[in-house]
Order: structure tokens, then sequence, then C-alpha cells
């Protein structure tokens, strides 16, 4: 079997051997490229994903032009890491779709959404999935379509329904992060306990109005509960967004926050906003971080 | 003894943003979220009339830590604190 596997995969490396076309960047430095088409060709002919290509192409130091903008701060290798990375995205509002936009062109492998709503006309000012021309459409569906268009070479694997306690451990299961991206403060305290209950770290995000808030919490950690009180119980389903509104600045600044905490968890490395809080007021144009 | 206080979000236009307040030694969170030390407006956006208590939806640090994981309102004041007050956020 490993052999049959050697041998295919010795096969794939010499077809992109073959196809291969040194370019030069802007700094002058050479380097061999494979294009998208090639990538789905040679996938096609394999009956393999294109991330199992692109995987293979950048081990053998050939880089796929997709990917060539992320390879000045994302090494080679790093990229390999991303590709064979599994990512869940709950939600696919003003924050997930926009998370999910960032990490399909990032080049996450296997991405895991979640989200039972249709797209709704008041979805239009903020979320990067809703459009005129598909209201009324599962945002699950929209969302895989858009992820399919921009990067064919990934997985998404989608859930049109709500997640709840009963569900969510089941949703979220075989992924390495979970970023939240939900739209109320008792399923974000559901997840967590299902991230806790599964051991796996959990990037949250909020927003209301001008205001944005992130922190990475590890199962370890209390998380939420610092921040949203002991007895969670006692707070309303909905914050101050009621009053303050969602207008598209905030959800598309913390979405990439938590996008940036995604690539720092799966490559170790950087810093992360764990047992802190970035607290952003945009119009006052002040960023706190505050110790959890 | 001296300690500052930040608000953030809507909570700075009722608490004016980032002020410090002289309160006497020994003194606790509830004396400083009266309206002795800040703006009316200020304590009504924070407390709850009927109860007294901290409303819901205010998280209040003391240096970094939430007050409902110290003592509440009877959480002990230092010079030199910092108390952190903002909605926390829930919207997607």
């Amino acid at each position: 079997m490993k052999e049959n596997k050697d041998n295919q995969e010795e096969k794939i490396i010499q077809e992109l051997e073959k196809v291969k076309t040194e370019v030069v960047n802007y700094p002058g430095k050479k380097y061999y490229r494979i294009s998208v088409n090639q990538v789905k060709e040679i996938g096609g002919k394999f009956q393999l994903l294109g991330r199992e290509i692109e995987i293979l192409a950048l081990k053998s130091d050939l880089i796929p032009e997709r990917y060539h903008r992320n390879l000045g701060v994302i090494s080679p290798l790093e990229q390999v890491r991303l590709l064979e990375a599994k990512v869940a995205i709950i939600g696919l509002g003003g924050l997930g779709g926009t998370i999910l936009e960032l990490l399909t062109r990032l080049g996450i492998g296997k991405l895991i959404i979640a989200d039972q709503d249709i797209i709704a006309e008041s979805n239009l000012n903020r979320q990067i999935l809703s459009k005129e021309n598909n209201l009324g459409k599962s945002k699950v569906e929209v969302a895989i379509k858009r992820a399919k268009e921009i990067n064919s070479s990934i997985e998404v694997i989608g859930h049109a329904v709500s997640v709840k306690a009963d569900n969510a451990s089941k949703i979220i299961e075989g992924a390495e992060v979970v970023v939240d991206a939900l739209d109320n403060v008792p399923s974000r305290l559901m997840l967590q306990k299902a991230c806790q209950e599964l051991h796996l770290p959990l990037v949250h995000g909020a927003i209301a109005g001008f205001n944005g808030q992130l922190t990475t919490i590890f199962p370890e950690d209390q998380g939420l509960g610092l921040i949203y009180g002991a007895n969670p119980t006692d707070l309303p389903e909905r914050g101050s967004e009621v009053t303050w509104g969602t207008p598209p600045i905030s959800p598309a600044l913390i979405a990439s926050l938590e996008a940036q905490e995604v690539i720092k968890i799966l490559l170790k490395r950087g810093k992360l906003f764990r047992n802190k809080l970035l607290y952003l007021d945009l119009e006052e144009g002040m960023a706190e971080v505050l110790d959890l | 003894m001296l300690v500052k206080v930040k608000a953030y979000a809507y909570l700075r236009e009722v608490l004016g943003g980032e002020i410090k307040v002289e309160l006497p030694e020994g003194a606790v969170l509830k004396d400083l979220l009266s309206s002795l030390y800040l703006p009316p407006a200020g304590v009504e956006a924070l407390i709850d009339r009927a109860s007294g208590e901290i409303k819901p939806t205010i998280l209040i640090l003391k240096n970094g830590r939430n007050v409902r994981f110290l003592e509440g309102l009877l959480t002990k004041l230092e010079d030199g604190d910092e108390v952190s007050i903002f909605p926390p956020l829930g919207g997607g």
C-alpha cells in the first residue's frame, strides 16, 4: 500500500517537474511556479484533491503560485502545515464570512463551517457572503460555493444547522482550532464548553457598534467566564450590539484578527491573545489589551 | 488614594473616558461607583437600581481581574488601582 502511495507521489512530482515554470520574483530570487490549472489537471489525472498536489509541490520546492504571496511570512513547509490543517468556523455572519474568506485564501486545507441561517437583507451591510442575488439562500450553501470558487484545492464541510449543546462536539470533532463567529453569548459559552471537552483551542471574537473584542482560549483556561461573568445564565442573550448595531468595519477587523490567531496557533508562532482580552474602540482609536 | 477609571464604548460618553478619582483609604468598589465620584448618568448605566448590583451587561475589571471573581461591589481598592469598565460584546 505504502509502496503504491510512494510510487504515485513520485509520478505526481515527475508531472509537476515537467510543467513547472521558472520565475524571478521582484527581489530577484528565482523560484519554480505551478499554476492553479496545472494543479487541477494533475489532481484530476490522479483523482486527488488540489491540496494534496500542492502539498507535494511545496515539499519539492515548487511553489503553487496562488500561495506565492503568502511566502514572505509563511515558509513553504508552513504552507504545507496549513494545507494539512482542519479548522472549524462556527457562525457565518459578519465575522464568519470574512474568516472563511481569509482562511480559504490562506490555504487552510480543511474547513468545517456551520450556520443554520439563510441570507437576509439585513446582512447586506456587513456580511461578505451576502449579495442581492442570493437573498434567501442557505449561508452554508453560499459559503461552500464561494470558498470553492476562490480555492478549489481545499475541502469545505458544511453543516446547515443551529450549533447547540447536543451537536456541537460532533460538528467540531477533528478540527485543530475552532473559531467563534457566533452572534450571541449563550451559544458562545456552549461552544467553549464543547471545545474544552474535546481539548481544542477556541478563538473568540465579538463586536457591537464600532467596538470589537478578541481572545484566544485554550481548554484549561477560564476564557469566556472571565469576560461574561461567573453566572452566564444571568446574562441577556444579546448584548450592546442590539443598541449599537453591527456596522461593517468592526466585524471585518475582528474577523481578520481571529484569522491571525488561527495562523499563530497552527504554526506555533508569535504571541497569542491568550488570557488577554483585546478590546477595540474604533471610533476613539483605542486598543486596550486587558490581562484576564 | 488615587484610582484610575477607564470606560469604553458607549460608557465613555457617560463616565468620561479616562478619569482619576481620589478616594478615602479603605474604599471599596461600591464607594467608587456612586454619584459622589462618578457622573450620575454613569452610575445609572452601571448599577441596577432595583437590586443595587452591577448590571449583568457590564464588565468591571480591577487591574484586569473581573470583579465578579473578586468580591464584587465589596472589592477593596488600593492606591494606583486601575478600574476598567466596559460592556462585553456579543455580536457577530
